[in-house]
């Protein structure tokens, strides 16, 4: 990852290293003179010690800092060769299996295996986009992207997530359910909110005891907008994690306990798309074995383009411009569908 | 190869993956090959099963498992002085990670993915060694051993023996040994040693391959700790002197 921001890091610890030196070099050349000007010296040799001091601890953090990046990196490496090698060994053993056993297998292990295989795609293709997205959120928020949103309807996008979340983790349909009275509209990215509805709900699964899923996904309109909650009744986590889990990287030492796999980038991009869409995401309930729910809240769109239509706005920022009814008629075209 | 009452039975093998797809399919392919094979998807349920119904021809172990890492299980078992033939089957492929692998005491190692047709030429092999391994082999003109301040190794049942007491050695103790012995008084980099015995082309720090070094020295002598045989050439590698 931020190999600039490393190389920063490296360059402020060297050249921190060499003021150090230089400091005690002149520090030493000071008590020898101060015999000569005792007070003058006296006084630059305690500025100077200061200065040491402090030049020290800014190194230790500095430090301590880039060993927590290093220990995250390398638990972030492992956890990727695990999601992309897992799926890649899957599909080279079965499609081994298929060439070098075609006689012994009959028509439903040969179906059964054709499904397997599609999961292990399904799963491969998803870490990949987990990998694209993290490294493009960074760089492309959304309004810097070609600049064209989509009105969406939230209760049809987040049923087609949860089917095909249902259908991933061979679920029966009863373990996501989805509460939602009317249709919710707002403005964003289609693909976006997606991954990130889906995210949220892979880690409710995930999260959540085998065999035992069951999430409930409630949509619901607040005076400030909409507000789309994932309930599950998982693990559940500590006050300490809750305020890690959307950092980059970050993986709950549960995850290792419980053998749960993933790269510890999904909570990180809904975080991003979320905040990309002037949105806010929050943990208002989290408590240790009785479960997590995860709040979302996104802006309402106006009534007037509530039929699907899509809207290219230019040169504006998803909230302020494309809720403005001044901006919108100044910069944005709508193609009805 | 097992017999029971003079009826030979299928070599029994226990699976340890945590995956469900690449154990089905891992079950399936060696089912075929005639195999009697037994899955486990933790450390823990493993430890069990090996407790409850010992006897296995080998093991495969992933190392990527909940809770406890393969590696740590096949090392709590060889403190145990269990030396069921290992398989470990993993998607770290890092120099230091097969390392450890074998410091864990592995026999063999695959990386995921891996071609089919060269696991089950793998598992067939290590079986094999564990048959030739439990067969007594008598006539000299076979028998593969070298001898040493009052120490045999038999590089053919992978056995060091001293008075009474048998140790068995993984397979990749014994390539070790013997690469050591073929080229006794000579120095070994480091490198060349990764290269010949376990085939690891590398650019990263061969001193990974210390660890390992440990170990070969507790086989050679009683105290590795002042080695009498297995010396260290600083800045270059190793070399062995009977």
């Amino acid at each position: 990852m931020k190999l600039s921001g490393r190389k920063k890091t490296v360059w402020i610890l060297a050249t921190l290293g060499i003021c150090l030196v230089g400091a005690t070099l002149a520090l030493n050349v000071g008590w020898i003179l101060l015999n000569v000007r005792q007070l003058a010296l006296l006084i630059t040799g305690g500025v100077l010690y200061l200065t040491i001091a402090a030049g020290l601890m800014v190194y230790t953090i500095l430090l301590v800092r880039e060993i927590r990046l290093n220990d995250a990196q390398e638990n972030f490496l492992n956890a990727v060769t695990h999601e992309l090698k897992t799926p890649v060994a899957s599909l080279r053993l079965f499609t081994d299996t298929l060439k070098h056993r075609h006689t012994q297998i009959d028509e439903a292990a040969r179906l059964k295996i054709f499904e397997t295989m599609q999961r292990e795609t399904d799963r491969l293709t998803q870490t990949i986009d987990q990998l694209l997205k993290a490294a493009h959120n960074k760089r492309d928020s959304i309004s810097k992207k070609v600049n064209y949103l989509e009105t969406i309807e939230l209760k049809s996008l987040t049923q087609s997530c949860i089917d095909e979340t249902v259908s991933r983790f061979q679920m029966p349909e009863s373990s996501i359910t989805l509460k939602a009275d009317g249709l919710f509209f707002t403005l964003g990215h289609n693909d976006d909110l997606q991954t990130a509805i889906k995210n949220l709900l892979e880690n409710a699964v995930k999260y959540s005891p085998k065999n035992r899923v069951k999430v409930l996904v409630h949509l619901n309109e607040t005076p400030k907008g909409i507000s789309l909650d994932v309930i599950d009744h998982g693990v559940g986590m500590t006050e300490k994690e809750k305020k890690s889990v959307f950092k980059k990287f970050y993986r709950a030492p549960s995850t290792s306990t419980l053998g749960i796999k993933g790269t510890g980038l999904g909570l990180s991009i809904v975080e991003s798309v979320i905040r990309s869409h002037r949105g806010r995401i929050s943990i208002p309930f989290s408590k240790l074995n009785v479960g997590t729910t995860f709040r979302v809240e996104l802006k309402k769109q106006k009534s007037s383009n509530k039929n699907g239509h899509l809207i290219l706005v230019e040169n504006s920022k998803v909230n302020s411009d494309a809720n403005s009814p001044a901006n919108s008629a100044a910069s944005s075209v709508e193609i009805h569908g | 190869m097992k017999t029971m009452q003079g009826i030979q039975t299928s070599p029994r093998i226990l699976l340890v993956e945590d995956e469900p797809s690449l154990r089905e399919g891992l079950l399936f392919n060696l089912e075929a090959e005639s195999y009697f094979v037994q899955c486990e998807e933790n450390a823990e349920s493993a430890e069990i099963r090996i407790d409850q119904s010992p006897g296995f021809d080998l093991w495969i172990f992933d190392v990527m498992l909940p809770k406890k890492s393969g590696t740590e299980l096949l090392r709590e078992l060889r403190d145990k002085k269990n030396y069921t033939p290992t398989l470990i089957l993993t998607a770290k492929g890092r120099t230091q990670d097969i390392l450890e692998g074998f410091q864990a005491g592995a026999d063999d190692y695959v990386t995921k993915p891996f071609d089919l047709s060269l696991f089950l030429a793998r598992v067939k092999g290590l079986i094999r060694r564990k048959t030739w391994s439990s067969t007594q082999i008598t006539d000299n003109a076979i028998a593969d051993k070298i001898e040493f301040d009052g120490r045999i190794i038999d590089f053919n049942r992978q056995v060091l023996s001293f008075g009474m007491q048998q140790t068995p050695l993984t397979t990749m103790e014994t390539q070790v040994l013997r690469y050591l012995f073929d080229n006794q008084g000579k120095t070994v980099s480091r490198k060349t040693l990764l290269k010949s015995v376990w085939n690891l082309h590398t650019d990263t720090d061969t001193r990974a391959i210390d660890n390992f070094m440990v170990r070969i020295r507790r086989v050679l002598q009683d105290n590795p700790h002042n080695p009498k045989y297995l010396k260290t050439v600083r800045g270059i590698g190793y070399r062995l002197e009977i």
